[in-house]
């Protein structure tokens, strides 16, 4: 329902009543604010309005804060139109927020974290342990770099090299 | 009386917990055995690893002689791979990609050996103990559990030959105790003839034509060139720093932290069109995590086997100050 709410706001829906009120709740509750940005982007990244030095800025912000779903404030904007805002509003939080990822933010496709955050936690380590995928093929060099300066390695001598020369036709990205 | 008695009983069980955390002398002392039989011992073997969902089964030769140690790696399930270590430098030979990457060590010691502050650095970090004795390709070893003093770091069971300190069995948990990777032999010969052709690449021949990285690895001072990592978490040291060439990109910078057991890399590089389109963001597996960021126009990755916690934590503390 708080969603309908933040949609009826950017729609310029909510009555006068409302929408003093609802500012206020957006003021007092950082998970509004959050969901009012993440709208906002669902419907910018929906029109085509998310530039490659946007998603770029954002992937950045994104990835050095996790549990941040999106810059806290977005440049204004014009008015929303109702169809493209819709049809974002009409997903479920998880689903709105993989639409970002998708569409906005294609190099954050490997970074479910950004969605745990919206869930509301199912168990008590949900929040603070980040959900991760397989390393992306292209991470081999890095591990082969790194891999002779681990102590726990060495104990295994050449044994622990097998971490370095994953399937190169991708077998670890299925 | 009675909450006197309670009083006691819970400084007594205090005690007792606090000595059974304490590290076994006799277990740090089977870390050297392993450390020192890893250096020493020639072998053949096959050997299983297992990480998330997927086992991949290898081959491995180890042969020690007048010129140092020569050691083989073949991959058995999949593409065909193979790496060869020998006199500080280390060869990939990837056939599916026609690639061959050599990672030269230089000047620093190619087969680690274990220093005196490393072992004080990792009981630091780890309760270090001896458990009971296993059964492993044969062999019966002693069981070695390297538990973590905090969330920072993963635990590791080992289990090494009673009789000659190989290491047969290593298995990496997180803080619940799950099983994030095992390396463990299923059959293993120690000692005996090997015959020095048996440690060649079989492409070693066809490879002459093939692509070659090379990692021109060089010691480097990047706070000279304004990197830094302010504030490791603790228990990491920065143990060297160097510049590399890293996927076609060369003067990639290196910096390497431990804490005696586990490392972490943070490699720096200038965003460029090869890796403009990578995807920032933290990626797994088994025990080793990687995160991506972008700062002041460079890739920040940061490679290690440790928790995602804090290749996060030392990624997000990269700082660059214009020199």
């Amino acid at each position: 329902m708080m969603s309908e709410r933040i949609s009826m706001l950017m729609d310029g829906e909510a009555d006068e009543s409302d929408l003093a009120r609802n500012l206020v709740l957006l003021r007092s509750d950082a998970r509004l604010r959050r969901s009012w940005d993440t709208y906002h982007l669902i419907g910018d990244a929906l029109r085509g309005h998310v530039e490659p030095a946007l998603a770029a800025r954002v992937s950045e912000r994104l990835a050095a804060e996790p549990t941040v779903l999106a810059p806290r404030r977005l440049a204004t904007r014009g008015r929303i139109p109702r169809l493209a805002f819709s049809a974002a509003a009409g997903v479920a939080g998880v689903a709105g927020v993989a639409l970002v990822a998708w569409l906005a933010l294609p190099g954050l496709k490997s970074e479910p974290q950004q969605v745990a955050a919206t869930v509301p936690p199912r168990a008590p380590t949900a929040a603070s342990v980040p959900a991760v995928t397989p390393a992306a093929v292209g991470v081999d060099s890095y591990l082969l770099a790194h891999q002779s300066f681990s102590p726990a390695g060495a104990m295994q001598g050449v044994a622990s090299y097998v971490r370095t020369v994953a399937d190169e036709r991708g077998g670890r990205d299925k | 009386v009675k909450l006197l008695r309670l009083a006691l009983l819970a400084s007594s069980l205090l005690q007792l917990s606090t000595a059974l955390a304490q590290t076994d002398p006799a277990a740090v002392q089977w870390l050297q055995r392993i450390y020192s039989a890893t250096q020493r011992l020639s072998y053949t073997g096959t050997f299983v690893y297992q990480h998330d969902d997927q086992v991949e089964s290898s081959r491995i030769t180890r042969m020690v002689d007048a010129s140092g140690p020569v050691e083989k790696l073949e991959i058995m399930d999949g593409m065909p791979r193979e790496i060869i270590r020998s006199r500080g430098q280390v060869v990939c030979y990837l056939p599916s990609i026609m690639t061959v990457k050599i990672d030269k060590q230089g000047a620093r010691h190619p087969f680690p050996l274990i220093l005196p502050d490393q072992l004080k650095d990792l009981a630091e970090s780890y309760t270090v103990r001896k458990a009971g004795v296993e059964r492993v390709a044969g062999y019966d070893c002693q069981v070695i559990v390297l538990e973590p003093k905090d969330t920072l770091r993963y635990g590791q069971t080992l289990c090494a030959d009673l009789a000659t300190g190989m290491l047969l069995k290593a298995k990496t948990f997180n803080d619940r105790h799950k099983m994030l990777e095992t390396f463990a032999f299923t059959q293993l010969k120690i000692g005996g003839h090997i015959d020095r052709e048996m440690l060649k690449s079989r492409f070693a021949a066809d490879a002459k034509d093939w692509h070659v990285e090379d990692s021109d690895a060089v010691p480097a001072d990047l706070t000279h060139a304004g990197w830094a990592v302010r504030s490791p978490p603790p228990g990491f040291r920065k143990v060297t720093e160097m510049t590399r060439t890293l996927n076609g990109a060369s003067g990639v910078g290196h910096i390497v932290f431990s804490d005696g057991l586990a490392a972490v890399s943070v490699f720096i590089e200038p965003v460029a069109a090869g890796n403009a389109a990578r995807q920032p963001g933290l990626s797994r597996q088994g025990a080793i995590n990687v995160f991506a960021r972008r700062l002041e126009n460079h890739w920040v990755t940061v490679v290690g086997e440790a928790p995602a916690q804090s290749v996060k934590l030392i990624a997000n503390t990269v700082e660059y100050r214009k020199p």
